[in-house]
């Protein structure tokens, strides 16, 4: 369960400061697949960038599991990434120089890296149907490929949240399609709560609910 | 074409290659010249050698002037060094108390000069005698019969051939060429001064060795000689010498057994003594060389940090990708530093080559142009594995702390503001 009460976000840049997010109350039920949609600048970044702790709410107060993400230092927050949060990004950003392989095994890497890592990591580039491309170079790979390490890396800890921020943005509308396919079937599979920031309809149309944000509020 | 991370990567290992590189050449020729300093002093005055000369300070003007003996070296000099405990063996050095010239014939070539006429007793001198090396006595400095053996200071030879012949095309002259040859000595008769010479007759000597220990200004033959010469030409007895060389058990007790010698009013001088003296003098070259090698080291240093500083500035998205996956800051910066580390030791090494290679050329160079002077040691650069491996410490120890700042500022970049 991930649960925000009052949280508003305040980026403060020398004497200006903007307020990205405003009040927002928000509860989310574990294995839910959620579309944040709105548009650019409405705050969609910021909400799963707090949800997913790489950054901190100005007010109020997020609980994930139970866990008040507030109270945390930054090596407990690394901790909560690493074991609790997938992340998919619109850019991949993936290890140019390194395999499939080896780019989907970095998160374990923080955590105890054990033999087993290797067996998983194998099995997850498997179920995003890159069997063939295991020990390929990231940057030999398409763009729908190198999503697909993306979503396999964000898997690779066991999390319980995978947030996507744009996972289509970069890819043409058929690509997008299949990613989006997949990213359903894992969420199934892996039991995992699933949030997506997109401007995609399709991608809207396939959640099980949308939040709208407009403004740094919810609509 | 290489790329902006290859190009870091080069630049800081450059970096450190080039400061361990400077270190180990200034280092090694810090300590070679200290060493090649060291081994000079030691031919001339060995470990267990101890020379005295009489204390001018006690003596002084008047004393002289007045013919005193105080402080003048004579039997009674011996008989009190001899009863400290440690002595070995005592060798007055007498000398000829009148003018004498010595003629020479070599490669073809003439050469008179006036000289001083040094005597000494066989075992001072057996060691520096080829024919007397390996025989318990030296038969041939012994035996007072023409030609009469005589020892040449190496100096000597070093100062015709590089001051003298060199310059003005003459032959450049060697021991071996040397030794055996014969000399002509006019004791009592100054090339120089004809007129103030009396009656001279010629002896002849041969040339049996050369030594840097004996006295510098003249040549050295048999005590018994000059003590000859002396009775035949001048009034003056042998009786008091010039410098007494005192021979010690073993190096331990030279510094001990001289200040004993001092304590007696004698002026001392030695091994460890002078090595004091020119370690002082080295102490400013050691300055002036660890103050240049610290400004390369600082320049190193500054590359270090700012190409490290620049490569973070390229790897932001890398970083904030890492702790988005759940890297810790410690993580990070074990990141950088682990590639300080590599860097380090892979500049180091490289580092640690490229001086060898500097110091062997260096070393060849300058040898060959100390080959026209006085001062020709075999080495004036000491490479030792100790030296080798502090340089490559100390280079990877300077990259890592070198790469520290930027590594703790890398480790706390906020993931979300190295993903924007």
């Amino acid at each position: 369960m991930i649960r925000l009460t009052d949280v508003s976000k305040k980026f403060v840049s020398g004497k200006s400061a903007n307020l990205a997010l405003i009040d927002i109350n928000l509860e989310i039920k574990e294995g839910e697949f959620i579309a944040v949609v709105g548009p650019s600048g409405s705050g969609k970044s910021t909400l799963l960038h707090l949800i997913g702790g790489l950054d901190t709410p100005s007010k109020g107060t997020i609980t994930v599991n139970n866990k008040n993400l507030n109270l945390l230092n930054d090596n407990d927050l690394s901790k909560y990434r690493n074991e609790n949060v997938g992340f998919v990004f619109q850019e991949f950003y993936l290890e140019s120089s390194l395999s499939a392989l080896r780019n989907v095994l970095i998160p374990s890497l923080f955590n105890h890296p054990s033999e087993n890592d290797k067996i998983r990591a194998t099995k997850l580039l498997k179920e995003v149907e890159l069997s063939e491309k295991i020990n390929s170079l990231v940057n030999e790979l398409s763009g729908g490929q190198k999503q697909r390490v993306a979503i396999a890396r964000a898997l690779m800890n066991n999390p319980t949240i995978i947030i996507a921020d744009e996972p289509t943005g970069n890819l043409d509308s058929k690509t997008g399609e299949k990613i989006l396919k997949l990213l359903k079937k894992l969420h199934k599979e892996h039991h995992v709560t699933l949030l997506i920031a997109t401007h995609d309809e399709t991608i809207a149309k396939a959640a099980d609910k949308i939040i709208k944000i407009e403004d740094g509020h919810l609509c | 074409m290489l790329n902006d991370k290859k190009f870091r990567q080069i630049l800081s290992g450059s970096a450190i290659t080039i400061a361990v590189a400077s270190l180990l050449t200034f280092l090694s020729l810090s300590s070679g010249i200290k060493n090649a300093t060291f081994s000079e002093l030691e031919k001339e005055s060995p470990l267990t050698q101890i020379t005295v000369r009489p204390n001018m300070e006690n003596t002084g003007v008047l004393s002289l002037l007045a013919q005193s003996s105080k402080g003048k070296l004579s039997q009674k000099t011996i008989d009190q060094i001899s009863k400290i405990a440690g002595v070995k063996n005592i060798y007055p050095e007498i000398t000829f108390n009148s003018f004498a010239s010595l003629e020479a014939k070599v490669l073809g070539f003439e050469f008179v000069t006036d000289t001083m006429i040094f005597g000494i007793e066989e075992g001072f001198v057996k060691n520096t005698i080829p024919e007397c090396k390996d025989t318990e006595k030296c038969l041939i400095w012994e035996n007072l019969t023409e030609p009469y053996p005589s020892i040449i200071p190496k100096k000597l030879l070093d100062i015709y051939n590089f001051a003298i012949a060199a310059p003005q095309g003459l032959p450049l002259l060697s021991e071996d060429q040397l030794i055996g040859k014969e000399l002509k000595l006019y004791p009592n008769y100054s090339t120089f001064f004809p007129a103030m010479g009396g009656k001279s007759k010629e002896i002849t000597l041969k040339v049996v060795g050369f030594s840097d220990n004996v006295n510098l200004i003249g040549i050295t033959v048999p005590y018994a000689l000059v003590e000859k010469l002396n009775q035949e030409y001048t009034t003056e007895p042998s009786s008091k010498f010039l410098e007494i060389f005192v021979e010690t058990e073993n190096a331990d007790q030279t510094e001990e057994v001289a200040k004993k010698i001092e304590t007696l009013e004698y002026s001392t001088s030695y091994y460890q003594k002078n090595l004091k003296d020119v370690e002082a003098k080295l102490t400013y070259l050691s300055i002036a060389i660890g103050v240049i090698s610290g400004i390369i080291v600082l320049l190193a240093a500054i590359a270090i940090i700012s190409t490290f500083l620049a490569s973070i500035e390229e790897k932001k998205k890398q970083i904030g990708l890492y702790r988005a996956l759940g890297a810790k800051k410690s993580h990070i910066r074990k990141i950088f530093l682990l590639e300080a580390g590599i860097t380090g030791i892979i500049g180091s090494i490289s580092g640690s080559i490229l001086g060898i290679i500097a110091s062997l050329v260096l070393n060849k160079i300058i040898i060959g142009k100390l080959e026209t002077t006085t001062f020709h040691p075999e080495n004036l650069f000491l490479i030792t594995p100790e030296l080798i491996g502090i340089c490559i410490g100390f280079g990877i120890i300077l990259t890592l702390l070198s790469a520290y700042l930027p590594a703790s500022k890398a480790a706390n970049t906020s993931p979300i503001e190295a993903l924007r």
